[in-house]
C-alpha cells in the first residue's frame, strides 16, 4: 500500500518546445569560443553528440558545453583498476580523504571513462582513463559555450550584497535531444528544482524550473530533493525517471510538463529504508531494456523497463489516484557500494565501487548481468 | 595568502630547491628531468620512485608548479635526474585556525521535526564536511542516520556557511524509516550537534576545536507560518534605521536571509542588508541609503520556511486527504509606509 504522487509546479513558464526533436545534423558547436570557461566545479557531467561534454558547475551556477574533439582516444571496454582514489590523490599530491570523485561519464564513441575529481580546497579537475592510468584533461583552454543558471529574477535583484549565502548544488545532469536537463537543491527550501535548457544555448534564459512533490501512502504530500534522474521512453512516450534522497523511484511524463499545470506522477518502487539511490542508467540486452540503479546502502539494482511500463495504467493518466502495492520488482546484482555508475554501450556499464577490502575499484560489467 | 616555508631540506644539492610553492631544478635541466612525488621517498633510489605517479602540475623548463598547491603539513619528494630533495610545507606558527562562529537555529529548544542546521565558519572551508558532523543522543551515542550525508554539500559561495539536513525519511510521516524507527528527535530529550575537530579549512588545516550545540526537543511544529501575524516595526524617514520584522516563531535562517525583499512603490528592490536576530525570530533590514517618505512593501517569497520546513503555502508533511489543494501564490506582501 504505498504509492507516491509527483506534482510538478512550474515556477517559471516552461518552454513549450521543451522536448524538441533530435537536432540531427545541426552543428551544435556553432558560436563556440576558445578560451577558459572558468569552470569552478564539476558537479555533474554527461556526454552528448558531436564530442560534446556538458558540465554542470554549481559553484559558478552555470552549464558549460565543452568540445572534446581530439581529447579522447579509443579504449578497451574492459577496465579493472584498483585504488582509484589513492592513485589520484598521490598523483595530485594530496591525501585520499581530501579528494572526492564527483561524477563519472563515458565518451559514447571512444568508450573512454572520464572522472571529475574535486579537492577539498574546492578545485575541480577532469581525468580520463588511459589503460591503467589517469590522465588529466585541462579545461582552461577549450572550445566551449557557457550558460548561466542564475535565475533572471535573482540576477536582476541588485541587492546581491549580503546575500552570498545562496547555497545551491547540482545533483544530476543529462543531455538529450537538444536539451540539457538538470536537478538541483538549495538551502533556502527543502525540495528540488528541475531545469531544462535548450542547447545550443540561446540568448534568452531558455529554461524552466519546477518543484517536485511526493506523497507517501497517498496521504502526505511533501517535497524532496532529486538525487539522480534520466530521460526514459515508456510505452513510446518520453518520461523522466527520478530517484529521491529518501527512498522512492518516480516517473513523470514529459508531455505533462508542457501544460504548465500541476502534474501528478507516481512512484514505481520504494527501494528500501535508509537507502539513497546514487546513479541511474538504462541498458538493453537484445529487445529487453533495463534500468540499473546504484544505491548508498543496497546492492546494484536491475529493474525491467517492461515492468515499469506495465506497472499500471496511471502512467498515462497521472492525475488518477491509485493504490499500488510494493511497486516494481527489482533484482539485486552482486555489486554493493557502487558509488558511480555510467553507461558504456547499450549492454555494458562502468562502475566505481568500494570493495570489501575498502579499495575503490573502477571496473566494467557486461550483458552477463542483464 | 599564507607564506609557505621550507621545513626541511634533506638530501639536497644546491641545484634543486623548493620555495614559494614551486620546485626549481638547475636551469640546464629540461622539464622532463624534474619530477615531484607525494610523500617522503628519500630512502628510495630515484629510479625506484618512478613507478609512482608524479604530482600533476605545470612544468616550464626546470620549474614545477603543482596543480593543487603543495599542502601545509605534507611532505614531498622532488627528483631531478640524480638529485633528490625532500621537503615539508610548514604550517606558519601564526596560522589562524578556522572556528565556528555561529550555528543556526540559535535556539536551544527545537521542534521534534526540526529539518536543517546552518554552521557559520570564520574562513573558507574544505569540502567533504558532512562526514565530520554528527548528532549525538543523551547517552553520548551518535544517532543512526540522523544527518543526510549523501547529497552534494550545501556550501555558500564563499564556503563559510554550511547547510546540514536531517534525514528527511525519518521526519516525513508515512515513509518507511519514519514508521519503523520514528522521528530522529524525541520530544523532551536532549541532543548535541557535534562538529568534529577533523573538519578542515580550505588550506587543509583542521579547525581549532570540536564544537557542539546542545538543544532539547519540544513537540512537532505542524503549523504553517502565518505572515499575517508578523509584526513590522517601521523606521522614520531620513534615517537608516532598520525595518524590524518579528516572526511569531523562529524561522529557517537560510530561507529568511534569501527570500525577503523590501520594494518601493515601483516594485524596485531597495538595497540594503538583512540581519537575523533574537534567536532567528526577528530579521532587521538596514537600507543602504536613508529612507524616503512613501509606500514600501515587504515582499515575502512564500517558500520561506520555519524550522520544520513548513512554508507559507504548505506543510512539510501535507495531509492531502485533509487539505484541499490551494492555489499557491509565489509572493505575498506586507505594506510598509514610512512617514
Amino acid at each position: 500500500m504505498r504509492h507516491l504522487t509527483l506534482t510538478l509546479l512550474f515556477i517559471i513558464g516552461f518552454l513549450s518546445s521543451l522536448f524538441a526533436g533530435d537536432p540531427g545534423d545541426v552543428n551544435l558547436k556553432k558560436g563556440f569560443v576558445t578560451g577558459d570557461p572558468e569552470i569552478k566545479s564539476i558537479s555533474s557531467m554527461d556526454f552528448g553528440p558531436q564530442n560534446l561534454l556538458f558540465i554542470g558547475d554549481a559553484t559558478s551556477a552555470s552549464v558549460i558545453a565543452v568540445d572534446m574533439s581530439g581529447k579522447s582516444e579509443e579504449q578497451s571496454s574492459e577496465v579493472n583498476i584498483k585504488n582509484v582514489d589513492k592513485t589520484l590523490a598521490m598523483q595530485l599530491g594530496t591525501t585520499v580523504d581530501q579528494i572526492e570523485i564527483t561524477d563519472m561519464a563515458v565518451h559514447p564513441e571512444t568508450k573512454q571513462i572520464f572522472l571529475a575529481v574535486q579537492h577539498s580546497s574546492g578545485k575541480s579537475m577532469l581525468f580520463k582513463v588511459e589503460g591503467e592510468k589517469f590522465v588529466s584533461v585541462p579545461l582552461d583552454e577549450v572550445s566551449h559555450s557557457k550558460q548561466s543558471l542564475v535565475d533572471a529574477v535573482a540576477e536582476d535583484a541588485e541587492d546581491r550584497r549580503g546575500r552570498s549565502l545562496r547555497q545551491w548544488a547540482i545533483s544530476d545532469l543529462n543531455y538529450e535531444n537538444g536539451k540539457i536537463m538538470l536537478t538541483g537543491l538549495s538551502n533556502k527550501e527543502f525540495g528540488s528544482t528541475f531545469r531544462s535548457i535548450t542547447f545550443p544555448f540561446t540568448t534568452e534564459q531558455a529554461y524552466g524550473s519546477l518543484e517536485i512533490y511526493h506523497a507517501a501512502h497517498g496521504q502526505y504530500e511533501t517535497q524532496s530533493p532529486v538525487k539522480t534522474f534520466m530521460p526514459i521512453t515508456l510505452n513510446d512516450e518520453p518520461y523522466i525517471i527520478a530517484s529521491y534522497t529518501c527512498t522512492p523511484l518516480v516517473v513523470f511524463p514529459m508531455s505533462e510538463l508542457q501544460n504548465g499545470e500541476h502534474t501528478k506522477g507516481r512512484t514505481v518502487a520504494e527501494l528500501g529504508n535508509w537507502n539513497t539511490p546514487l546513479d541511474i542508467i538504462e541498458l538493453s540486452n537484445g529487445d529487453e531494456r533495463f534500468v540499473l540503479l546504484a544505491n548508498s546502502s543496497r546492492a546494484l539494482m536491475k529493474i525491467k523497463v517492461k515492468d515499469i511500463e506495465t506497472f499500471s495504467d496511471y502512467l498515462t493518466s497521472p492525475v488518477e489516484e491509485r493504490s499500488a502495492t510494493d511497486g516494481v520488482g527489482f533484482i539485486a546484482l552482486p555489486f554493493v557500494n557502487v558509488l558511480q555508475l555510467a553507461k558504456m554501450s547499450d549492454d555494458t556499464f562502468a562502475m566505481l565501487q568500494r570493495n570489501s577490502a575498502g579499495e575503490l575499484v573502477l571496473s566494467t560489467g557486461g550483458n552477463r548481468w542483464l | 595568502m599564507f607564506g609557505l616555508s621550507l621545513f626541511s631540506q634533506a638530501l639536497s644539492f644546491q641545484q634543486l630547491s623548493y620555495a614559494d610553492g614551486r620546485v626549481i631544478c638547475n636551469a640546464k635541466h629540461k622539464a622532463h628531468d624534474l619530477k615531484v612525488y607525494f610523500g617522503n621517498h628519500s630512502h628510495e633510489k630515484s629510479a625506484s620512485i618512478l613507478p609512482l605517479p608524479s604530482i600533476e602540475g605545470k612544468q616550464k623548463e626546470a620549474t614545477f608548479i603543482p596543480t593543487l598547491p603543495f599542502s601545509m603539513g605534507e611532505t614531498y619528494t622532488a627528483v631531478c635526474q640524480d638529485q633528490v630533495l625532500v621537503f615539508t610545507v610548514a604550517i606558519p606558527s601564526d596560522y589562524e585556525r578556522a572556528s565556528v562562529t555561529a550555528i543556526y537555529p540559535s535556539q536551544a529548544i527545537l521542534p521534534a521535526n526540526q529539518l536543517k542546521f546552518y554552521i557559520q565558519f570564520s574562513q573558507p572551508m574544505a569540502t567533504q564536511a558532512y562526514t565530520h558532523i554528527d548528532l549525538i543522543d543523551k547517552n553520548g551515542e551518535p544517532v543512526y542516520r540522523a544527518i543526510l550525508k549523501e547529497i552534494p554539500e550545501l556550501w555558500s559561495e564563499n564556503r563559510q556557511l554550511l547547510c546540514v539536513w536531517l534525514e528527511p525519511g525519518r521526519i516525513k510521516q508515512g515513509l518507511g524509516p519514519n514508521e519503523k524507527l520514528g522521528t530522529i528527535l524525541k520530544e523532551g530529550e536532549g541532543y548535541t550537534l557535534k562538529i568534529s575537530v577533523d573538519l578542515r579549512d580550505a588550506q587543509g588545516i583542521k579547525i581549532k576545536e570540536e564544537v557542539t550545540k546542545r538543544f532539547t526537543v519540544k513537540a512537532d511544529d505542524r503549523a504553517k507560518p502565518n505572515y499575517k501575524n508578523w509584526n513590522v516595526a517601521i523606521p522614520k524617514s531620513d534615517s537608516r534605521e532598520a525595518i524590524k520584522i518579528s516572526f511569531n516563531e523562529a524561522m529557517d535562517y537560510g530561507s529568511v536571509i534569501s527570500l525577503l525583499n523590501i520594494e518601493n512603490e515601483a516594485s524596485k528592490i531597495i538595497k540594503g542588508t538583512w540581519e537575523v536576530n533574537e534567536k532567528d525570530s526577528k530579521v532587521y533590514f538596514y537600507p543602504e541609503s536613508n529612507w524616503q517618505k512613501g509606500n514600501y512593501k515587504l515582499a515575502i517569497n512564500t517558500r520561506i520556511e520555519d524550522l520544520a520546513g513548513n512554508n507559507l503555502n504548505r506543510l512539510f508533511d501535507q495531509d492531502i486527504k485533509k487539505q484541499a489543494i490551494i492555489e499557491e501564490v509565489e509572493v505575498v506582501y506586507i505594506d510598509v509606509t514610512i512617514e
